[in-house]
């Protein structure tokens, strides 16, 4: 292992949401995205994927570590649950990530 | 108002909720797939009791249907003792103080295992008629 430690190198958690959810072509809205562990799997199925967190310094890794190949499909903000304004109706997903 | 009771107002009509939730039993340090230590994760289950309690309140009043359960297991991998110790320094959970040096001493790769739980729910009738 190079780094000091990686959280869920198997996937466990993107396979239990697809076993559960089918994300093909779905608008989906990420609450709590943090760094865009499950935005990039999420978004590699979706539609498009709204993801957004209160914490800058992890949106921002996110957004660096966004492939380019998805960059089309992933819009990321800072913002906090209980105040960003999104729009009714819009998504056919919410997807709580440890966030409620 | 509760921020899923907010948030379901951007769902479509029959859209699905995904909520990923810490559950019970406290996650397990292990190396080798054995059982080093037991780490108190009740700090966590604190604000996941809090969650399942608001999506069970939405439930109830059929605002959401559940559909789907599914548990399990998370692991977080570490190069080494040392690192799993410097990371629950900062961390709300604590490993047993006569685990530390143990585990200061492990050169192995260890893991920390964690049980996980995704619920889907359904934008129930009552959720998309009241708006």
């Amino acid at each position: 292992m190079n780094q000091a430690s990686v959280l869920d190198p198997e996937r466990a958690h993107f396979a239990a949401l697809e076993r559960v959810a089918d994300f093909a072509d779905a608008r989906v809205l990420e609450v709590g995205c943090g760094d865009g562990r499950l935005t990039f799997p999420v978004a590699e199925r979706a539609g498009s994927v709204f993801a957004f967190d209160p914490d800058a310094d992890a949106v921002e890794t996110a957004r660096a570590d966004l492939p380019s190949e998805l960059a089309g499909r992933v819009t990321f903000a800072v913002a906090s649950a209980t105040a960003i304004e999104i729009p009714r109706s819009a998504f056919d997903i919410v997807l709580f990530s440890w966030s409620l | 108002m509760h921020v899923l009771r907010r948030l379901l107002d951007a769902l479509a009509p029959e859209g699905i909720v995904l909520d990923l939730q810490v559950i019970r039993p406290h996650p397990l340090v292990e190396v080798d797939d054995s059982i080093l230590c037991e780490i108190d994760g009740s700090s966590l289950f604190v604000g996941a009791d809090a969650a399942r309690a608001a999506v069970d309140l939405l439930v109830a009043e059929r605002l959401l249907e559940e559909e789907a359960v599914d548990d399990h297991d998370v692991r977080k991998h570490y190069a080494n003792g040392a690192a799993l110790v410097d990371d629950f320094e900062t961390s709300e959970r604590a490993i047993p103080v006569d685990a530390i040096p143990g585990l200061q001493a492990m050169d192995e790769e260890c893991v920390v295992r964690e049980r996980c739980r995704v619920r889907r729910l359904r934008q129930g009738v009552f959720g998309w008629t009241a708006r």
